[in-house]
């Protein structure tokens, strides 16, 4: 294996090693399952090719993130869909925390998860395990579309502030 | 502009939901509002880590769901992997295979027909399919071994190797679809046996052990080592041990019968029990039974080894080791061979899942054989998966793993590993391990 090899190598076991971040910060910007997972197999293919680019001693995730947004921006482009500005993206990555959505967080999301109210936890379930839109779960349950995305709503603040409370137990009432 | 209106921006962003209008009020709020992007980002948060965190809260719910009209699964055939399970074990299996990142067909929730229990310098086409049936997926796409050999065992106990370049795929629990390539398969027991279908001819296994291979010229060739097969074309029928066939367009041509040496080199090596060593078959490793205190000069391992009780082995000590940070845990010892290029190196060990923290499902314990070369790298390797789900907690059992070193081996690795599969909990314990490398190449 030469060294340029290793190098890739490297940089592909960091991206194995951050993608659920990587995958949770692709979902912000898009938030479409199918496609954030398109987008991952562009970026993975892209740091791959650019792998030479990256310096170890450098950030990994905020190099990795540039390329997702680039990707997603490409790939809006591509599916001729509803465009983003590229500034509002830049706007968005520079504002993402550096410890965003880690395994903690995941740890703690899914225990709170496991408490959500029995129809919030339905909606959830549609929403997330089987992957449906707010339509096609209104349509599922027999209920407006509003009412789902004001469920939804309220389900994903309440796991906000639940994931906060066991994260930070002290800080928060 | 107030708080609630942001938050249904962003939810509404979040759902896919925002009408042109309302994107553009949003564009601009994010580009604007830095408490606005903050808030963005915690909800963003949950949205972005939910459906993991679905998998990991309500596994079993799903487990045990009946169908219903609504599910998705199966018009997302063809979706990415889900990340988090597969990272884990992924960072690991990296150092075994490289990686590239390609799509790979599976069914989810669905149990495998055929499980991974060994590889040789296997290279896959897409090598998320080696990640993938060591996560206990069923991979319902064809699998490309493009070289290098693969060893399945069926769920009913056949065992199917493949050797690359080939095609197969496990669609169905006693059937293997061979597309191209050559399979041998064994089947030990009345319940074991199966089908094994090609372009050109299916062959149903009467109780033996046979060869399939699928040729690029439209012809398939049969060829039994014991027992009998029925090959279902016109004039074909049944063939026993020794007989093979070449079947083309329907047309079937008996072959000359197999010569001994013939058979032996159609019976890969990682099947057959014992391999002939001339020197004797001395264990090269020191402190083979693993008596001595972890870390030692010998066995070095990573955080998660430590020594088990003397009651714990076969014989005196064993080691232990358990699911922690680590996907991969491993206690590992590196033998000085020198240059044994195009010599059969084989490893044994003997393993058990202790009875009070025992393997998970999806976990099990890895016998590898890593080749070095002069820098002390690992080049090439071979792996055997076992003592999966399913053996009594306490029992040891043996693994045996044999391989031919390629050219360039200056020295050789024996490693014992825990697949944890991200789980905390589950230990297993290994005992009595042996390297031994033939004087010469076997064959």
């Amino acid at each position: 294996m030469t060294e340029s090899d290793e190098h890739t190598l490297q940089v592909q076991q960091l991206f194995v090693r951050h993608q659920g971040a990587l995958k949770a910060f692709v979902l912000a910007l898009w938030p479409d399952f199918a496609e954030a997972d398109d987008v991952m197999q562009e970026v993975f293919l892209v740091i791959s090719r650019k792998a030479a680019e990256f310096q170890p001693e450098t950030n990994f995730l905020s190099w990795a993130r540039t390329v997702a947004r680039f990707e997603v921006m490409a790939a809006r482009r591509r599916r001729a869909r509803t465009m983003i500005k590229a500034e509002t993206l830049e706007a968005l990555q520079a504002a993402c925390p550096e410890d965003f959505a880690t395994d903690r967080k995941l740890d703690a999301l899914a225990l709170c998860m496991e408490h959500l109210a029995p129809k919030a936890r339905e909606i959830m379930r549609l929403r997330y395990q089987h992957e449906h839109g707010p339509g096609e779960i209104a349509q599922m349950l027999a209920r407006s579309v509003n009412s789902i995305n004001v469920a939804l709503a309220k389900a994903r603040v309440a796991l906000r502030e639940c994931v906060d409370r066991k994260l930070h137990p002290a800080s928060t009432p | 502009m107030n708080e609630p209106h942001w938050e249904h921006l962003i939810h509404g962003h979040l759902d896919d939901a925002l009408t042109e209008p309302e994107q553009a009020e949003f564009e601009s709020l994010m580009i604007e509002s830095a408490s606005a992007r903050r808030r963005f980002w915690e909800l963003a948060e949950v949205h972005g880590l939910a459906r993991e965190a679905a998998r990991l809260a309500w596994a079993e719910d799903a487990a045990h769901e009946a169908p219903t009209g609504f599910r998705s699964e199966g018009s997302k055939l063809t979706r990415w992997l889900q990340w988090r399970p597969l990272w884990a074990a992924a960072a690991a299996v990296l150092v075994l295979v490289g990686v590239l990142w390609f799509r790979v067909e599976r069914a989810r929730t669905a149990a495998p027909f055929a499980t991974l229990m060994a590889t040789t310098n296997a290279r896959w086409a897409d090598p998320n399919v080696e990640l993938a049936l060591s996560s206990g997926e069923r991979l319902a796409g064809p699998l490309r071994l493009e070289s290098g050999r693969a060893e399945f065992q069926m769920v009913d106990g056949a065992t199917v190797v493949l050797d690359g370049p080939a095609s197969v795929r496990f669609a169905e629990r006693k059937v293997v679809f061979v597309d191209e390539g050559r399979v041998f398969c064994q089947c030990p027991t009345p319940e074991s046996r199966l089908s094994v279908i090609t372009p050109q001819t299916k062959v149903v296994d009467l109780g033996t052990e046979f060869s399939v291979e699928a040729r690029a010229d439209a012809s398939t060739r049969v060829a039994v080592l014991s027992g009998k097969v029925d090959v279902k074309s016109p004039n074909a029928g049944v063939l026993t041990a020794g007989e093979a066939v070449e079947v083309r367009r329907d047309v079937v041509v008996r072959l000359k019968p197999l010569t001994p040496e013939e058979m032996q080199a159609l019976m890969p090596e990682s099947v057959s029990t014992t391999v002939t060593h001339r020197d004797g078959g001395q264990n090269k490793l020191a402190d083979p039974g693993l008596e001595s205190a972890l870390p030692s000069t010998l066995w070095r391992g990573t955080d998660e080894c430590l020594q088990s009780a003397i009651a714990a082995g076969r014989t005196g000590n064993a080691v232990r080791i358990r699911a922690g940070r680590k996907s991969y845990p491993i206690v590992k010892q590196r033998v000085e061979t020198g240059d044994v290029s195009g010599r059969v190196v084989q490893a044994s060990v003997w393993a058990m899942s202790p009875a009070d923290d025992p393997l998970s499902e999806r976990q099990f314990a890895v016998l590898k054989i890593a080749f070095l070369n002069s820098a002390g790298r690992e080049f090439a390797c071979s792996a055997r998966h076992f003592l999966h789900q399913g053996l009594p907690p306490g029992v040891y059992v043996p693994a045996q793993l044999a391989a031919q070193a390629p050219p360039g081996t200056r020295s050789v690795e024996v490693q014992l590993m825990l697949a944890a599969s991200s789980l905390k909990s589950g230990s297993v314990c290994f005992d009595d391990a042996s390297l031994v490398v033939a004087a010469d190449a076997a064959r």
